[in-house]
């Protein structure tokens, strides 16, 4: 009996290292793929080099890395005041009968395919872009509005999350001291859930910096670097599920070595992230 | 007295200001659910569901993407569900907090913010080539449970956190020993919950495209075994709006992928309300 | 030592981490007594309970020194299997904790975990029903969640599954608080009659149910036992000073 306990402590253990075994397959085998087309071209070329012709072997991600930054950048700043906005309208402004019957329906909009974002965004955001303000209409402008859109229940959740976290004198101090209920929000509520916000922020960025399908079908795939919020891009994920099905060798490894980056870069965000949650909750 | 004015001016303005960005916001997530079933509701029928694509997909139905869809998720619970579970069982009933048990949760943590299109290259690199599978269900399955993965050791591990300290106390007292009390004491309490994120994370699965396209590969054939490549739901529905196929059998099946994800995802809302009550 | 004694602790000293819950007790119980251990709340009793079944190795960072011994052996011997000391020593907790499922399941958890056969199970849940006195109660609903009970019926269900198990001591800690008179009455007589079969350590809700059912009874103060003795002689004429302001409600 002590033995077949101890085998299931055992077992547990193993089965419990599987998340970091999973991680770790994947960190090893990425870097595997990509960086040794990164060693023989070159970091430096590699993420400054402004050319990316596969054809005629030049890598260069930076028109992809600066496309990545102004999508996301563009979808921060619709999400994160429609982001806070409705975190603020669901957890203060209305009744929490009201609040409970919302909060499901936010779930079930997170759980939204992003291809259905994209599909819609296609049909129906890329040809008012295009009529309305110029350009192919496939542009950095309609893919941030859409991205935007996709991050907002990751923000809202959790920024609620935090709100509801407060103990409730911090609102009744306040409320007592005389202030109106929306100096209470936004002086007292909203700078003490500080860091769950910010949390939900860096989650939301990280999530609209990884998005993929919806970005493809919206964004336009022009490989040049973007000089205004009209023109077609491509990030670093599109250019990974674009390319993908039809690349072999160097190219490939380009490819791989992208998604490197980008697993770089959503790594710094997500420990970023972890750190200011782990903060939060001590 | 003016000073007074002016703070209400101000709450007036922002109150109005939160309200119209509130409802525009559930206004366009309305609308777009709206339109993509009000176009594609005239197209399920019983052979949209029933047949299989005819020319590249611009007519006929869905089933190999449905059947697709099901076995992907079959296999991707069936990997991650034990895994799962049984990390979420380690964390909670067998060690307190070390430095195995932290480097475990971040592990995880990290696992849940790798974006898809990377897990996509790597069940590529890993399961297709490397291990030889091909692009094959087994492939697609295997590399959405390492995506699932995390959601459900959270989940689990929620819900085993939720039973009583005095579950277990009774249980040790009178003489169980630790595997007993986890499979007799807490699991059965705890089922609902951890069911319920499993079926969240089928929710997931079956709306995610970048790593089955990478994975299971674009066939429009009835796949045979598990290590036939298939075409999921989300992915067919990508392919024939991108490559601009067939506009109705687009809406069509958007409008099956939504009626899926919303249907799992009230199931398991269902399943946590009831839990909650079950629970006080 | 004596071998009459059911339980002897010596020179027993118990530690969470850096704060000492129990200082060098040194105490020995009698087969079929109830002993009654009392005192002011956060003295140690219900630690010096949950060292008895060892019940308190659940809690990290925790070391003792001195030894209890149950016939003679010592309980934190490394070769002692901790499932069987458990059904030898059962406990019951303050609040009642039915487990969520039926009030037969209940009562044949313990049973079921030592692989008692199925056939067995049916007449060992009735008689430790019977036992408790609750058997009359709940015979026809035996498959009824236990849930359902009232505050009373849960806690003999409580003793129930306990006895399910046969075992030679019953700890019993503050097994009355929150019940009604009519139930403590009840468990109080249970108690009574129980002791013809078994040793029993009872940590009582006041000094009233000590002097009512305990044979002999001792008084922990800061996790020392101050004095011990017949509950008689402790409740009416203490020896110590502590302890007769404590009796006489001098302090609480």
């Amino acid at each position: 009996m002590v033995i077949k306990e101890k085998g299931i402590e055992k077992i547990l253990l193993l089965v419990a290292l599987s998340s970091i075994a999973v991680l770790g397959l994947i960190t090893l085998f990425i870097f595997e793929e990509g960086l040794p087309l990164i060693w023989k071209f070159g970091l430096r070329a590699f993420i400054l080099g402004e050319r990316w012709v596969p054809s005629q072997g030049s890598f260069g991600i930076f028109p992809m890395i600066l496309s990545s930054f102004w999508v996301t950048l563009g979808a921060l700043s619709f999400g994160i005041p429609l982001g806070l906005a409705c975190t603020v309208f669901l957890s203060e402004l209305i009744p929490s009968s009201a609040a409970v019957l919302l909060r499901p329906a936010i779930h079930l909009l997170a759980a939204i395919p992003s291809v259905i974002y994209g599909f819609w965004g296609l049909v129906v955001i890329v040809p008012l872009v295009r009529n309305y303000l110029g350009g192919p209409g496939l542009s950095i402008l309609s893919g941030s509005l859409i991205l935007g859109f996709m991050i907002l229940p990751t923000i809202i959740s959790i920024s609620e999350d935090s709100l509801r976290a407060l103990p409730p004198y911090y609102k009744q101090g306040a409320l007592a001291l005389g202030a109106t209920h929306w100096q209470t929000i936004w002086r007292v509520l909203i700078p003490a859930a500080r860091s769950g916000i910010v949390a939900s922020i860096i989650l939301g960025m990280g999530r609209a910096i990884g998005e993929t399908m919806a970005m493809i079908m919206i964004l336009g795939n022009a490989v040049k670097m973007p000089t205004s919020f009209l023109d077609s891009a491509r990030t670093l994920t599109t250019n990974i599920g674009i390319e993908m099905a039809y690349a072999s060798g160097d190219h490939r490894q380009a490819l791989f070595a992208t998604g490197a980056v980008l697993f770089v870069i959503i790594m710094i965000l997500n420990s970023l992230a972890i750190f200011l949650s782990r903060r939060r909750t001590g | 007295m003016r000073a007074r004015g002016s703070r209400y001016l101000t709450q007036a303005i922002a109150k109005v200001l939160i309200w119209i960005a509130a409802l525009s916001t559930i206004g366009v997530m309305v609308i777009i659910l709206f339109q993509v079933l009000r176009e594609g509701l005239p197209v399920l029928s019983h052979h949209f569901f029933l047949d299989s694509p005819k020319d590249m997909g611009r007519a006929g139905g869905i089933l190999p993407m449905i059947i697709g869809t099901f076995a992907l998720t079959a296999v991707a619970i069936l990997f991650a569900a034990p895994l799962g579970i049984g990390t979420a069982i380690f964390l909670r009933e067998y060690t307190a907090e070390s430095r195995i048990s932290h480097m475990i949760r971040f592990g995880t943590d990290c696992l849940s913010g790798v974006p898809s299109i990377i897990f996509g290259l790597f069940g590529f690199v890993f399961f297709v080539i490397y291990l030889n599978l091909g692009w094959s269900i087994l492939s697609g399955g295997l590399t959405l449970a390492a995506m699932i993965l995390p959601t459900i050791i959270s989940t689990a591990e929620e819900a085993i956190k939720s039973i009583p300290k005095s579950y277990r106390e009774v249980s040790y007292s009178l003489g169980g020993t630790k595997w007993q009390t986890v499979t007799r004491a807490i699991l059965p309490s705890a089922l609902p919950g951890i069911f319920t994120g499993i079926i969240l994370s089928v929710g997931r699965s079956i709306g995610e495209t970048a790593a089955v396209i990478l994975t299971a590969g674009s066939t429009l054939l009835m796949p045979t075994s598990l290590f036939s490549p298939v075409r999921t739901l989300s992915v067919h529905f990508y392919i024939l709006a991108r490559e601009g196929i067939s506009m109705e059998m687009a809406y069509g099946t958007g409008a099956a992928l939504i009626l899926l994800v919303l249907f799992i995802n009230t199931i398991a809302h269902v399943l946590i309300n009831r839990y909650i009550r079950h629970r006080v | 030592m004596s071998l009459a004694n059911k339980l002897s602790i010596k020179d027993f000293s118990f530690f969470y981490g850096s704060s000492q819950a129990l200082r060098d007790i040194t105490l020995d119980i009698q087969p079929n007594e109830i002993f009654a251990i009392f005192g002011p709340s956060q003295s140690g009793k219900t630690t010096f309970l949950k060292n008895l079944n060892r019940l308190i190795d659940l809690a990290p960072g925790v070391r003792h020194t001195g030894n209890i011994f149950l016939d003679g052996s010592d309980i934190y011997d490394p070769k002692v299997n901790l499932t069987h000391l458990r059904r030898r020593i059962g406990m019951v907790f303050d609040l009642p904790t039915p487990l969520p499922m039926s009030i037969f399941d209940n009562v044949a958890y313990g049973p079921r975990l030592s692989g008692v056969g199925k056939n067995r199970l049916s007449e060992i849940v009735e008689k430790a029903l019977r036992s408790s006195v609750l058997w009359e109660e709940v015979r026809d609903r035996l498959h009824d969640l236990a849930l359902r009970l009232s505050g009373g019926q849960q806690q003999r269900l409580c003793i129930a599954r306990v006895l399910a198990l046969e075992p030679e001591v019953l700890l019993l800690d503050e097994p009355c608080s929150g019940l009604d008179p009519i139930s403590t009455a009840s468990i109080e007589e249970t108690l009574r009659q129980l002791k013809k079969d078994y040793t029993i350590i009872l940590v009582p809700h006041n000094i009233q149910e000590a002097s009512r059912v305990a044979d002999r009874a001792g008084f922990f103060l800061n996790g020392e036992l101050i004095e011990e003795g017949p509950a008689f002689q402790i409740f009416t004429h203490p020896r110590d000073k502590r302890t007769e302001d404590y009796v006489t409600g001098k302090f609480g």
